[in-house]
């Protein structure tokens, strides 16, 4: 369960990111999150996602508010999210496995485990031919797939992306979100922030829909 | 849990041991600095214990001397000998007579000319007091000075050690300020790698937001620049030792030739195993110490 109570977000330049934002998502809910750029959808990620913090209001993952969850547990919990930032923030010199393999390493997966489950992710994204590419040589799209498949990769309990298929033709956009409604369908809160109107439009989805910070329509 | 916790090591090693190869110029320049940097007080504290020890070496050997008043008959120098032999804190005595002292004076002086056209020698009898080496040999020294000076065939009593006192008392505020400077250069130290290990921090921001985004610790992310911290420290403690004993292996034949004018065995102390050890230690220390200052917003 992730939920926002009257939640502002003002930057230390003045720049007020969100203003009284409220909502909650329910277990296994899955969510699109829509608004124009600079609306406030990747600072209402980042916050989710334990990288931002909120100026005024309260935000609860599960049981825990996140103001006061200490510093040392961040992590923890940070590791049963799966994030999809806008830009792929990869190790560009590393290849698209040992990125993935990421996520398993930190959490200290059994070694044995760990190509059976980085495999299996790629698969998914329909990276597997290119596991041993470096990231630096592979597509922006493809660089978007491995972020994708790093997300997930640790099977996450929450799923968080920002304009996953923004580097991704329909085809293939399509597939991703697919991705994502089956780990919704295995209970992953799941919240997806896009432009993209016609995969909201395809779909059953709950949209949030952001202008200038505030939640205007839910 | 103990082969994650192993697994976790093994792969902050390895990326320290990257990172470090990784920028090999910057991280030379930063273990260069700090070895200047610790060169300075390491050096003055050598100067230190040297001038401790020669003053030391100096202090045991004090000596006193007893000048006689001019119409001394000889056998009352004979019982003040005696008395003098049965002292227990008198390691060695022995009398100097004026032609002795003449002679020697002469000798030493290349006065000998000058001296001969003198009318009668102008020269007391002396007598050279050596004590036995004590912890309060100052005291003893003045004991003996007081007790002697009461005895009326004696003029004067000096202790030759005065010198040496005010020596050690210079040393002693040069011990002082050895101390603030080494407390001076171990901050600046801690702020060179400090500043290093920030630049190090900067160009791996990038590495540091993926590590944060995937659930990396705290002593994930910092384990790689707090064990490079270290590693500068051991290097630079490492190249100090060698620096500092190279510039007292430098200036060995010298202090020989100034010792062997002296007519002293003063031998240098340097950095031997232990105390190299030890600066090792403290400069690894100083690196890790920079470490955490520098990577404290990870913590």
């Amino acid at each position: 369960m992730i939920r926002f109570e009257h939640v502002t977000k003002e930057y230390a330049n003045g720049h007020i990111a969100l203003k009284q934002v409220s909502f909650e998502l329910k277990d296994g809910e899955m969510a699109f999150l829509t608004g124009h750029s600079g609306a406030g959808k990747s600072t209402l990620l980042k916050i989710i996602a334990l990288l931002e913090d909120c100026t005024v209001g309260k935000v609860w993952l599960g049981h825990h508010a996140i103001a006061n969850i200490h510093r040392h547990t961040k992590p923890l919990l940070r590791r049963r999210m799966g994030v999809i930032l806008q830009s792929p923030m990869l190790f560009l010199e590393q290849t698209a496995y040992q990125n993935v393999a990421l996520p398993l390493l930190i959490n200290g997966a059994p070694t044995k485990e760990i190509p059976r489950r980085v495999r299996a992710a790629l698969d998914k994204v329909g990276l597997l031919n290119k596991e041993r590419v470096l990231c630096s040589n592979l597509s922006l799209g493809e660089q978007q797939r491995t972020n994708i498949a790093r997300a997930v990769v640790n099977r996450p309990t929450i799923l968080l992306a920002d304009e996953p298929t923004g580097n991704l033709d329909p085809d293939l956009a399509n597939e991703i979100i697919q991705l994502f409604t089956e780990f919704n369908r295995i209970g992953t809160n799941v919240l997806i922030a896009t432009h993209n109107l016609s995969l909201i439009d395809e779909s059953q989805y709950r949209v949030l829909h952001l202008n200038q910070g505030r939640l205007v329509s839910n | 849990m103990k082969n994650r916790g192993l697994k976790q090591l093994f792969n902050i090693l390895t990326i320290c041991l990257d990172r470090i190869t990784q920028y090999r110029l910057a991280n030379l320049v930063t273990v260069l600095l700090l070895t200047a940097t610790l060169s300075l007080p390491a050096l003055f504290w050598l100067v230190t214990a040297n001038l401790n020890k020669l003053s030391h070496q100096w202090y045991n050997s004090t000596e006193l001397s007893v000048y006689l008043k001019s119409d001394t008959k000889n056998s009352d120098i004979e019982n003040l000998m005696a008395q003098l032999r049965k002292n227990e804190s008198v390691a060695d005595s022995h009398y100097i007579s004026p032609e002795d002292g003449l002679k020697e004076m002469a000798q030493q002086s290349n006065l000998q000319s000058v001296l001969s056209t003198l009318p009668n020698n102008p020269l007391p009898g002396v007598i050279a007091i050596k004590l036995k080496t004590t912890e309060n040999l100052s005291e003893a020294a003045k004991n003996l000075q007081t007790s002697l000076s009461a005895n009326p065939i004696i003029e004067t009593v000096q202790i030759d050690s005065l010198w040496l006192q005010r020596l050690q008392s210079m040393l002693s505020t040069l011990k002082k300020l050895s101390f603030i400077l080494g407390v001076l250069l171990i901050i600046g130290g801690i702020l060179i790698v400090s500043n290093s290990i920030q630049l190090m921090l900067e160009k791996h921001r990038h590495e540091i937001a993926i590590y944060q985004l995937v659930g990396a610790n705290s002593l994930f992310i910092r384990a790689p620049f707090l064990i490079s911290g270290l590693f500068i420290g051991l290097i630079a403690g490492m190249l100090t030792w060698i620096v500092v004993n190279s510039i007292l292996i430098w200036l060995l034949p010298n202090v020989d030739n100034l010792a062997a004018l002296y007519q002293t065995t003063f031998q240098l102390t340097d950095f031997g195993f232990f105390e190299g050890l030890i600066l090792c230690l403290v400069s690894g220390a100083l690196g890790t110490v920079g470490a955490v200052v520098a990577s404290r917003h990870y913590g």
